[in-house]
């Protein structure tokens, strides 16, 4: 059984003159430890599919099971759980708490987490952000920090409670080269090293070559599945 | 808990405008509510002002130290005596009228007897009985009473009814003040001559709150030589009129114009509630979207922003209550008209109405303005979360 199941999943956004068919019956299965990229051109429905996927937007039809169980009669608080204890969101804005500090931000899943124990919140901030190389910028601002480091700290933040699932929406489209590939890596490992599912949203080509499976989207559709590398 | 302490670190970085907002809310609030409850003394100014003008009622004031002598000082041969000229006057036709507080120290229930005789009756109550030598009434508290009888002088005097609650039997310039009306036996004289005797009073006792009613220049001028000349106290007499061109600007018309100004300064701080209160929830919103995303619920996201918006209005108050409940004020001094002295202001169940009402205004808009902005948060929020 696969780790995430969607299938046959639509969704339509209605706004008052129109209604955009998002997504069409669409369907995606994502296995542990495997990085998974979705390509497609702007406008495709890629976004949805990982917000449908985050359990942040709920689709029209189709259905969404983790290790199949289905999320779909979950309350708020429930559902709020879940999402805190299973997923790291990963945004191309970082969506970090621009006044707070480095150390602040990747505590944020610790402090709506109830199974892990406060006296381990340190241990765990202080071993996401070592792996991410970001150790000796706890105490500062993220603010202050550039685009690559602040993209670490989103990182860290979506390891620090063991996340199975890593939802990254074009996490490199604010970065140069250098700070890409970087991320690309650390995303990558983080399904082969750590066994958590990767799921990479991106139109950059040079980073879906480097994952293990690449989702053409078009139309709001899965196009190519499963074109093993 | 959680909530709390996040609101609170909000509340810190926006410390200036928490600040500045509540020091302006604190001062004009109270004093919006402290002149609210100033109402009830504008109010019964103006019943006054027009019963005393419409039945061309003026005051004698006396002023100074002086003692009292029933002796003629006038030099004129048909003068009578002033004991004498004030009993005239108090009777069934004379032109005086007066009241007088007669401590009674609790005995039989009543702590004061309140005598108004002659045109003062009129004044004090609507609906004395014509034929009445004594009218007897009690205290709108002691309305429980009535039926019952009381002991003036070794009479007995039925008490047929409670004066209404905000009874005041004085004159502008020297007002009972409302302790003074209640847990008291009211006896309303018209006719002071026939009555006298029964309740063993004298004329003198009414000198302090004494007018006349309808009297012309020569009745006036012989009045003031008399109390004068007894007396040895400056004597005045004034009418509604002079009382307000005296004290009109300082005292009724003052607190009229404070409190429109109070009320439109509240009402344009709650605006600037309204507006800044959004604006900080506003600003804060990339934060509730990222604690949304990694695990805050809907109700810990609106219990952030109800926080924010009550602590908002913390400072405020905080500065009413401590304001109502510390009975320290400003009030109009009963002897000077129109002068101010700080001194204690009882508690008042009005005043404490005026600040629950106060309070209920600050912290209900405050609460809309959460729940509006929760609203329109969560509606973005299903949206856009995922695609910045
Ligand atoms: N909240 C929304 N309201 C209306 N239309 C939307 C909304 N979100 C996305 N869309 C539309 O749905 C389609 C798919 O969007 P999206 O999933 O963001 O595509 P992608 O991420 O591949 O660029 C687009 O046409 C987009 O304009
Ligand atoms: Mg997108």
């Amino acid at each position: 059984m696969s780790l995430i199941s969607a299938s046959g999943v639509s969704k339509n956004y209605k706004t008052k003159d129109y209604t955009v068919a998002a997504l069409k019956e669409t369907s995606l299965n994502v296995e542990k430890g495997e990085a998974v990229a979705v390509i497609g051109p702007s406008g495709s429905g890629k976004s949805t599919l990982l917000n449908i996927i985050g359990l942040i937007i709920k689709p029209d039809s189709g259905s969404v099971t983790f290790d199949g169980e289905s999320t779909s009669g979950f309350g708020d608080k429930r559902l709020s759980a879940f999402r805190n204890a299973n997923f790291g969101y990963i945004t191309q804005d970082f969506a970090l708490l621009d006044g707070e500090t480095v150390y602040t931000n990747i505590r944020l899943p610790l402090i709506y987490n109830k199974s892990i124990k406060r006296s381990e919140h340190k241990k765990r901030i202080f071993d996401a952000a070592e792996r991410m190389g970001i150790s000796d910028k706890l105490t500062r601002r993220v603010s202050r920090l550039s685009g690559g480091e602040r993209q670490r700290v989103a990182i860290a933040r979506a390891i620090v409670c063991d996340q199975p699932i890593i939802l990254a929406d074009e996490p490199t489209g604010s970065l140069d080269a250098e700070n890409r590939d970087s991320v690309v890596n650390t995303l990558v490992s983080l399904a082969h090293d750590n066994g958590s599912a990767v799921i990479i949203v991106t139109h950059d080509l040079s980073v879906a070559e480097r994952c293990d499976r690449v989702i053409r989207m078009k139309d709001g559709t899965t196009m190519i599945t499963g074109s093993e590398k | 808990m959680k909530t709390l302490f996040q609101a609170i670190r909000d509340l810190f970085r926006e410390l200036g405008f928490v600040l500045l907002y509540g020091l302006l809310a604190a001062i004009v609030l109270s004093s919006f509510i402290n002149s609210v409850s100033g109402i009830k003394r504008i109010l019964s100014t103006a019943k006054y002002v027009s019963q005393f003008k419409n039945g061309s009622v003026d005051m004698v004031i006396l002023e100074g130290m002086g003692s009292y002598k029933n002796v003629e000082p006038s030099e004129r041969e048909d003068a009578v005596p002033i004991d004498a000229f004030l009993r005239e006057g108090l009777s069934k036709d004379g032109r005086l009228g007066g009241s007088a507080v007669v401590r009674n120290g609790g005995a039989d229930g009543f702590d004061n007897v309140i005598i108004v005789v002659g045109r003062m009756v009129d004044i004090a109550l609507d609906g004395v009985p014509e034929d009445r030598q004594v009218y007897a009434a009690v205290s709108h508290d002691l309305s429980a009473m009535i039926g019952t009888s009381a002991k003036i002088n070794g009479n007995e005097f039925p008490i047929e009814a409670a004066v209404p609650k905000d009874i005041t039997v004085g004159t502008l310039y020297n007002r009972t003040q409302s302790t003074d009306t209640k847990r008291a036996l009211f006896l309303f004289v018209r006719d002071y001559e026939s009555a006298s005797a029964k309740l063993g009073i004298s004329p003198q006792q009414f000198l302090m709150k004494l007018v006349v009613v309808g009297a012309d220049e020569e009745y006036k001028s012989e009045l003031i030589g008399r109390i004068s000349g007894a007396t040895g106290m400056h004597t005045r007499i004034w009418s509604a009129d002079d009382y307000l061109q005296l004290t009109g600007d300082s005292g009724t018309k003052y607190l009229k114009l404070k409190l429109a100004f109070y009320a439109a300064a509240s009402f344009a701080l709650i605006a600037a509630m309204i507006m800044n209160l959004s604006r900080i929830i506003d600003a804060h919103e990339n934060d509730y979207r990222v604690n949304r995303l990694f695990g805050a619920t809907k109700a810990q996201t609106f219990l952030r922003m109800l926080w924010l918006a009550i602590g908002f209005n913390m400072i405020p108050a905080i500065y009413i209550v401590i304001k109502v409940m510390l009975p320290l004020g400003w009030v109009s001094r009963d002897d000077r008209p129109g002068e101010f002295v700080r001194a204690i202001v009882p508690y008042s169940p009005e005043k404490a109405a005026v600040m629950a009402a106060g309070l209920a205004v600050l912290f209900g808009t405050a609460a809309a303005v959460a729940v509006i902005e929760f609203l329109g948060f969560e509606r973005k929020y299903s949206k856009e979360i995922g695609r910045r």
